[in-house]
């Protein structure tokens, strides 16, 4: 862990210096709107020294739309900001790098009227080693880092993408997420393996995934019947008004420890509920040419699966293209019968290694 | 465009040795397309973005471009997925051919 400041300031007086630069922070137009940390040179040296021997100067990515070079003093100066503390850079830096894969589309994620905004999930031992909450509220507020990484993440998005609201970045509302949005899987409260290790990473790798997500919808279940849970949460993901059935793309489901452990102790592996989801989370075409799909009618059948007929008003649309499509996490607290659906926005979630220094 | 303080705030920072979170330079590699004097008689791009909301409009104004100016041609094009940037051969055909491009953007 990063050395703490302990010359704790003595009096009020001594923090005038403090609140002002938080203030002259404000002036500069680099803020969330909530204050940051002040990224003074010393303190930027320490979050840079935590990726050591790689170069201040390297750059990660050029960030979309404005272009601006994500440096790893850049990084880190946005990291400062946040509050984070200098063992978070190496999930910060991955998860912009992750961002700009193609399949993530972040020029669009940027610049779209819709309402989502990046997802930070942490797999792997850092998870634990960083205190990244899992559990309880693990989309609200009370951990450090996932309140800090998640902001960081934002804040280069902003400051080097360019992404400012009523310019370039178009949502139409904007989200809550916005300030920071990022969670780890609750790997222990997991009956199947953690999510990076479906993918092919060793258990012992540490990972993020970035992901453009709606809020999370809460799905409710009471009773104790796996399938019927299974129609319910089904059922939450095929809405009319959800851009998912127009764009397909990736898409999230985060099941609550009780829900997973009814649905393990029935047998249910994750194979056959991406399955039972991909059949039953479907809309007929009727119905969601309804829902005005933005695109013409003759051009939509590029974004469903080939085998829909987009003529046929009886065939029915599954909320993506593939099973494969809907990733499954295991998170939040125990004892209550709650998962969550977070649609998604057309584009692909993306893993990347975490590298540690 | 990057967020640039002020120069009084810019000095404020380098007196507290405090640095800056964005990328001065990132402006420079975005130019505007050179202004021209007239519309009149040009030849006009109108690049849609496949949405059903957007290619009317952006069919109205090349009506109403054609009407007013006189435009002695207009291409017409449509970039593959609304949420990325035209392909390069889209972009290529546009700026050999035209004088102007108006874009669909949004909904």
């Amino acid at each position: 862990m990063s050395e703490r400041h302990t010359d704790l300031a003595t009096s009020s007086e001594d923090l005038g210096p403090l609140l002002d630069s938080i203030d002259l922070m404000y002036e500069t137009g680099w803020t969330d709107g909530l204050p940051v940390v002040p990224p003074t040179r010393e303190r930027v040296k320490q979050f840079t020294d935590a990726l050591a021997p790689r170069d201040p100067g390297e750059v990660i990515a050029s960030i979309p739309p404005l272009g601006g070079e994500a440096t790893i003093e850049r990084v880190a100066v946005n990291a400062v900001m946040a509050g984070c503390l200098p063992e978070y850079m190496p999930v910060i830096v991955a998860a912009i790098k992750a961002m700009v894969d193609d399949r993530f589309n972040l020029r669009g994620v940027q610049c779209s009227t819709g309402i989502h905004t990046p997802l930070v999930i942490v797999n792997g031992p850092i998870a634990k080693k960083l205190n990244i909450n899992s559990g309880y509220n693990c989309f609200g507020q009370g951990w450090r880092a996932n309140a800090t990484i998640g902001r960081a993440v934002k804040l280069v998005l902003v400051n080097l993408g360019g992404a400012f609201p009523g310019e370039t970045n178009k949502s139409t509302f904007g989200h809550p997420g916005s300030y920071t949005y990022c969670m780890a899987e609750a790997e222990d409260a997991s009956p199947w393996e953690p999510y990076h290790v479906e993918l092919g990473y060793a258990a012992e790798d540490s990972t993020v995934t970035v992901f453009p997500a709606e809020a999370p919808h809460n799905v409710m279940y009471h009773a104790a019947n796996s399938r019927n849970f299974l129609t319910v949460l089904a059922d939450t993901m095929c809405t009319l008004g959800n851009v998912q059935m127009y764009v397909m793309g990736s898409t999230c489901v985060v099941l609550g420890p009780e829900h997973a452990r009814m649905l393990s102790e029935d047998r249910w592996v994750k194979r056959d509920i991406k399955t039972f989801l991909f059949e039953h989370a479907r809309k007929p075409v009727g119905l969601l040419r309804r829902g005005g799909p933005p695109v013409g009618d003759s051009q939509r059948s590029h974004l469903w699966p080939r085998f829909v007929d987009p003529d046929d008003d009886n065939q029915m649309v599954p909320v993506v293209r593939r099973p494969e499509d809907i990733h499954i996490f295991v998170a939040g607290g125990a004892g209550g019968p709650h998962s969550a659906y977070l649609p998604g926005w057309g584009s692909r979630m993306v893993t990347e290694k975490i590298q540690e220094a | 465009m990057v967020n640039t303080p002020s120069t009084g705030i810019q000095e404020q920072l380098q007196r507290w040795d405090i640095l800056a979170a964005n990328d001065p330079t990132a402006n420079s590699q975005w130019n505007e397309a050179p202004r021209l004097s007239s519309l009149h008689g040009k030849t006009g791009g109108f690049l849609g973005n496949r949405k059903d909301n957007a290619n009317p409009l952006l069919l109205a104004v090349r009506e109403l471009l054609d009407k007013q100016f006189e435009l002695s041609d207009s291409v017409v094009m449509d970039k593959f997925i609304y949420s990325r940037p035209a392909a390069d051969n889209i972009v290529d055909a546009l700026s050999e051919r035209c004088d102007f491009v108006v874009t669909a953007i949004a909904d």
